[in-house]
């Protein structure tokens, strides 16, 4: 890397940080000015949302103005940024609206009505979305079923973008005149698998339960609810990183290992460099470093990142922990359920990673042919299904108000779901049986005095 | 691509963070009590309700009884099924077997 780029790095990223405390400085600044003025929540948002949206509309508008730089026709590039920006925006109000009418009225409903209204909202919604999207881009590009592809001309890059909707997928793929067939059908087959599993779809029906169901319960009572939050986060950052895995490994089952070198032409024409783990940052938050294990083998287990599994299962137990009581609104609970919540998260993080340690050797033995990294993920992985299994056994505390039943339970179900992912891994049942029976004996040996430790927390709240 | 690394060094790896993990759950009670968080009591009626002897007795007496049970009855029942077959059992079977 030269010294320039380097700098401009630097840069960039003081310049990244400098908004951020700017943007933070002016909120508490506005906050304790405009706090005098009482609003009705209604009218609060009717100025604040559309303020909001707007903003994020100019972001994204700006972000795909610079991705599509490079493609060549002037009208196809601006009717492509719309159309990203008029879904940004769709999905922006509609979420907005979401969150405003749980605040303030669905918090009335019972759970059931609640969650049913929920979901036929979503459905509606992106119904509602596809026949907009659909009339905008009806009679551009190829129509093969449900798919709509769009291909560019582009100077030099090679790219590709999914957005799933209810019926019909748009594909939009953007590659130069004189392209490399390889590279081409990579973009193709990665984007077509998106396209086909409906991945960004998901990821806003989760997005759109889970937060409505925060401000639902949140609203009714539950002062901790917050610690959803990072769960949430992480959970849809692992499950983004997931699906961009499945595929690229999609496109090494249709193209083989040669897969890879179409992949680093794409890697080459984006960023200037063959390596995917030097790719910039905003591409490996979603993109893992080690996909070139997925082109190259197929390799989905072992391009994870080692950490990621254990975060998750860390903020997953922080919420279980404290999140799901309604304690009182009061300072001591809160500061105290909050002092519970950090040592979790930082304690169960370590311990996960000392106990995928642990379960590495047990790993390694049985499981012959995977190679350094799927050993490391998978021991990761299964310790994180135990300690989120553990931690379900205040759920099932809440069932059985018995500490030996929710134990007997958590331990079951983390037996088999441990099971199920190494099959998943090893592919062979005998080898997976062994492991998560050996597994499941060494959680129990080492981590009975945790199993005592789990009601001490509880006593803390309801004694 | 097939691992390279000895085993052995993951083996001390996998020993040392047992004895860390170790170390670090008997060291949560130990500073809980020091501060005062929690008392030999908590410990005492922790370690009950983790042991949950009655529950236990309960849940394999009975859950597990009763299901073990409900199996001895299928299984005589069935048999008595079988020894002494009713006519429309006679006509099932024979039907099938035509």
């Amino acid at each position: 890397m030269s010294t320039l780029r380097l700098k401009s790095k630097i840069y960039n990223l003081f310049l990244g940080i400098l908004i951020v405390v700017l943007v933070f400085l002016g909120e508490l600044y506005l906050s304790k000015t405009i706090s005098g003025i009482k609003l009705p929540p209604l009218v609060s948002f009717a100025i604040g949302a559309p303020l909001g949206i707007l903003l994020s509309a100019i972001i994204v508008h700006e972000a795909y103005r610079r991705v599509f730089s490079s493609v060549k026709v002037m009208s196809l590039r601006h009717m492509v940024i719309n159309i990203i920006t008029l879904l940004a925006i769709l999905l922006a109000i509609e979420l907005v609206v979401l969150i405003f009418i749980s605040l303030n009225y669905l918090f009335k409903f019972s759970p059931g009505y609640f969650v049913g209204f929920v979901v036929i909202y979503f459905v509606l919604l992106m119904l509602l979305n596809d026949a907009l999207i659909y009339m905008y881009v009806r009679g551009l590009g190829g129509r093969d079923g449900r798919l709509i592809l769009v291909r560019l001309v582009s100077n030099d890059k090679y790219n590709g973008f999914t957005i799933n909707m209810l019926y019909h997928d748009l594909v939009i793929a953007m590659y130069p005149e004189e392209f490399d067939k390889c590279a081409v059908d990579v973009v193709d087959v990665h984007e077509g698998y998106h396209a086909r599993h409906k991945h960004t779809l998901i990821l806003n029906a989760i997005l759109f339960i889970g937060l409505s169901m925060l401000v639902y319960y949140g609203r009714r009572g539950y002062p901790m609810l917050w610690t959803a939050l990072p769960f949430l986060a992480t959970l849809l950052l692992v499950l983004t990183r997931t699906f961009e895995l499945l595929a690229d490994r999609a496109v090494h089952r249709r193209l083989g290992p040669k897969s890879l070198e179409g992949f680093r032409t794409v890697l080459k024409s984006l960023y200037e460099v063959a390596d995917p783990r030097r790719a910039p940052i905003r591409s490996r938050f979603t993109h893992p470093g080690k996909r070139d294990l997925a082109f190259l083998y197929g390799d989905v287990v072992g391009a994870y990142a080692p950490w990621e599994f254990p975060l998750l299962a860390s903020f997953f137990a922080g919420f279980v922990t404290t999140g799901i009581y309604p304690v009182p609104s009061v300072d001591v609970y809160i500061k105290l359920a909050s002092l519970i919540y950090i040592s979790v998260v930082i304690g169960l993080f370590l311990l996960t990673m000392l106990l995928g340690i642990v379960y590495r050797p047990i790993i390694r033995w049985f499981g012959e042919g995977l190679g350094d990294d799927s050993v490391i993920d998978l021991s990761m992985i299964d310790a994180s299904i135990f300690i989120m299994g553990s931690a379900m056994s205040f759920v099932f505390y809440s069932i059985y108000h018995s500490w030996l039943y929710s134990n007997i339970t958590a331990i079951a179900i983390s037996f088999i779901f441990s099971l199920l992912v190494t099959w998943f891994a090893l592919r062979n049942l005998r080898r997976a049986l062994l492991t998560a029976v050996s597994i499941t004996l060494i959680f129990i040996a080492l981590d009975y005095l945790y199993y005592v430790m789990v009601p001490l927390i509880h006593v803390l709240y309801f004694r | 691509m097939r691992s390279r690394r000895s085993s052995k060094k993951e083996l001390a790896e996998a020993l040392a963070a047992i004895a860390v993990i170790l170390s670090f759950e008997f060291a949560a009670p130990a500073i809980a009590l020091a501060v005062g968080t929690m008392g030999i009591g908590d410990i005492i009626a922790a370690a009950t309700f983790a042991a949950g002897f009655g529950a236990g007795v309960a849940f394999w007496g009975g859950w597990v009884g009763n299901c073990l049970y409900t199996g001895y009855l299928a299984f005589t029942h069935g048999w008595a099924a079988l020894n002494n077959p009713s006519p429309w059992l006679c006509g099932a079977v024979t039907a099938g077997v035509l």
